[in-house]
């Protein structure tokens, strides 16, 4: 795919991503990454609009298509990689989007509705993404694997300096960036990171982690973001506030204030279980492999469970066969999506509960331990 | 329910009919107090505009004028002249919103800000601020700049005290900071530090630290005296044009 693709004739549907153009794992699951025991990944996102334009709120079609194929347009020519992806969002297949929601490469909101709506991805990294005509006209992305915030943050100021030359955004010195909702209104940044945190549930500590990360009016979130539970221990960790804040600022109270401080007490609540209740922890993890081992049927919640202790077995040596990267990449491959491409059929949900349990199962097979 | 214009639990409920739109008004005792009460006093060199809507009810000499001018056409004198023009309020109708584009010259109510604020319509997109608070977005750029005054304090409220932008501007913006023109620099440092007083002025005045609030006035005032000459346009928020310039 190159980076200036020839935008598809106005009705045509947009064909299935080619499997080849998205890895069967993304690089934000390696397993890279600093502090990757604890922090799975790190987002940037800014939102921006146009100057001049109505929001999406107050958008009919016509506006929608204007804006999709302006942003397009600068976005293939402002210089942000050699290989991009670019897609249609409203004509792609149902299952595409949500292979996309799943990789975290946009949203779910984005991926509902027939409105004219478009993404680009950078290839083959998938680090960059760029939704347009979300809830604001651009809303840009930088996921990287581990604690990453400052390369995100990096990343995604780089892409907006590169079309501020093109676009003008709405921006009044007094509220910062405009955006179509003025929760996040001012720099529109919103940064955050994913964190496994079982050590931390075990010990019942993890309340305190979470009111640590409220009194700096950041937010604690689960797998999937606003709504969603904990699922396999997995939490987010982002701010709410975007006025009166700078993003260097935001950044100091994420990445250098409040994380390094949840990493250092889950370490150390992982560390004491082992010291007091070594048993207990290999009977879990144990338990866990021999689930994902040994499953005929596997509900996502219950896959995303077991591999989240079968991730801590490899890390505190437990499971000293498994590696941390193969668990990782299973938690995404476990998604709906993500296990119809790969077994290549449109599943109902009892047919995916097998082909789960199946596909673990096969991808475990080596792990003794 | 929160009050509308503070942290308080809302114990008086309005519900004003006004050209067949429905305003609500959610006010604790002391707001709702404030709003049937208050009387204009003599003008006072500190204007600290829309950040501190709730001065006029302090121990601390604060001019309703202030108030007022929070939702005037043309901002008061220690507004950054980039926000002067920022603030086209139109009031279609029966002229009742008038009184709240007077300016310093005419009592403006919190009353009458809620009736005339609901009504205001953005220039751009139609949108009115009823029908904002109502689906929570915005309709285009220029709603901003026409709801400036009545969003600060809900800005506030959802920013954790927020009231103006700091960080990252768009290159377009960038040109007076990097300006090598003598003095430059120290207006747009003064800017930054008026901003801050004001946010802190406001906070300091809900949480009823007088004492603090008192010391942030005094030094915003001889800011303010100090500061001598008007601070470097940016670029005033245009309506839309519903195209790209």
């Amino acid at each position: 795919m190159s980076d200036t693709p020839p935008p598809p004739p106005p009705s045509s549907p947009q064909p299935p991503i080619p499997p080849e153009q998205l890895r069967a794992g993304a690089h934000w699951l390696t397993g890279d990454g600093a502090d990757n025991d604890v922090v799975i990944s790190s987002r940037v996102r800014i939102a921006r609009n146009i100057d001049g334009f109505a929001f999406l709120s107050k958008a009919d079609n016509d506006l929608r298509q204007q804006t999709l194929e302006l942003c397009r347009d600068r976005l293939m020519h402002c210089g942000l990689g050699r290989r991009t992806l670019w897609l249609d969002v409203h004509k792609t297949p149902t299952l595409d989007r949500t292979l996309l929601v799943e990789r975290h490469l946009m949203s779910k909101e984005h991926a509902r509705g027939d409105a004219p709506r478009g993404l680009l991805v950078s290839l083959p990294d998938e680090h960059l993404s760029v939704m347009v005509n979300e809830e604001d006209h651009l809303r840009l992305q930088s996921l990287r694997a581990g604690l990453a915030l400052s390369q995100a943050w990096a990343q995604v100021n780089d892409a907006d300096d590169r079309l501020d030359g093109l676009i003008d955004f709405a921006f009044s010195p007094r509220f910062g960036y405009l955006t179509s909702c003025p929760t996040n209104v001012g720099c529109g940044v919103r940064m955050s990171v994913m964190l496994h945190l079982p050590a931390l549930r075990l010990t019942n500590d993890i309340d305190k982690a979470k009111r640590a990360a409220r009194d700096m009016n950041l937010t604690v979130r689960g797998f999937y973001g606003e709504g969603s539970e904990a699922t396999g221990d997995l939490y987010q960790i982002s701010n709410q506030t975007t006025l009166g804040k700078s993003e260097a600022a935001l950044l100091n109270d994420i990445e250098a204030d409040i994380v390094p401080d949840i990493v250092r007490a889950e370490r150390e609540a992982r560390r004491r279980i082992m010291d007091v209740r070594r048993r207990f922890m290999e009977d879990l993890c144990w338990r866990a492999l021999g689930t994902l081992r040994a499953a005929r049927l596997l509900a996502p919640e219950e896959a995303l469970t077991m591999l989240s202790l079968a991730r801590l077995g490899a890390l505190l040596g437990i499971l000293p066969n498994l590696s941390e990267a193969t668990v990782n990449q299973l938690m995404l491959m476990v998604q709906p999506a993500h296990l119809q491409r790969i077994t290549g059929q449109d599943m109902d949900q009892q047919r995916r509960r097998e082909a789960r349990a199946d596909l673990v199962r096969a991808r475990l097979a080596g792990a003794h331990g | 329910m929160k009050c509308d214009r503070c942290d308080n639990e809302a114990t008086i409920h309005e519900l004003i009919v006004a050209q067949g739109q429905h305003v609500e008004a959610h006010l604790c005792e002391r707001c709702a107090r404030r709003a049937k009460g208050r009387q204009p006093t003599s003008g006072d060199a500190v204007s600290p505009a829309d950040d501190v809507p709730t001065a006029s009810d302090t121990p601390i000499s604060l001019s309703p004028s202030a108030d007022a001018s929070a939702h005037s056409a043309a901002a008061g004198a220690d507004e950054p002249p980039h926000e002067s023009g920022d603030v086209p309020i139109e009031h279609p109708g029966d002229g009742a919103g008038d009184g709240a584009s007077d300016g310093a010259t005419e009592e403006s109510s919190d009353e009458a800000s809620i009736i005339a604020g609901a009504r205001t319509t953005c220039p751009g997109c139609k949108l009115t601020f009823a029908q904002f608070r109502h689906q929570g977005q915005m309709g285009c750029p220029a709603c901003y700049a026409a709801f400036a005054e009545l969003l600060a304090p809900l800005l506030a409220r959802a920013h954790e005290g927020g009231t103006w932008h700091v960080g990252k501007k768009p290159a377009r913006y960038r040109g007076a900071e990097s300006a090598p023109a003598a003095g430059a620099a120290p207006v747009i440092a003064t800017t930054r530090r008026l901003s801050m007083l004001r946010a802190s002025l406001a906070e300091a005045i809900s949480n009823e630290q007088y004492e603090l609030a008192a010391r942030l006035r005094d030094e915003l005032r001889a800011l303010l005296s100090a500061r001598s000459s008007p601070e470097p346009d940016a670029r005033s928020d245009a309506p839309p044009r519903g195209d790209l310039a």
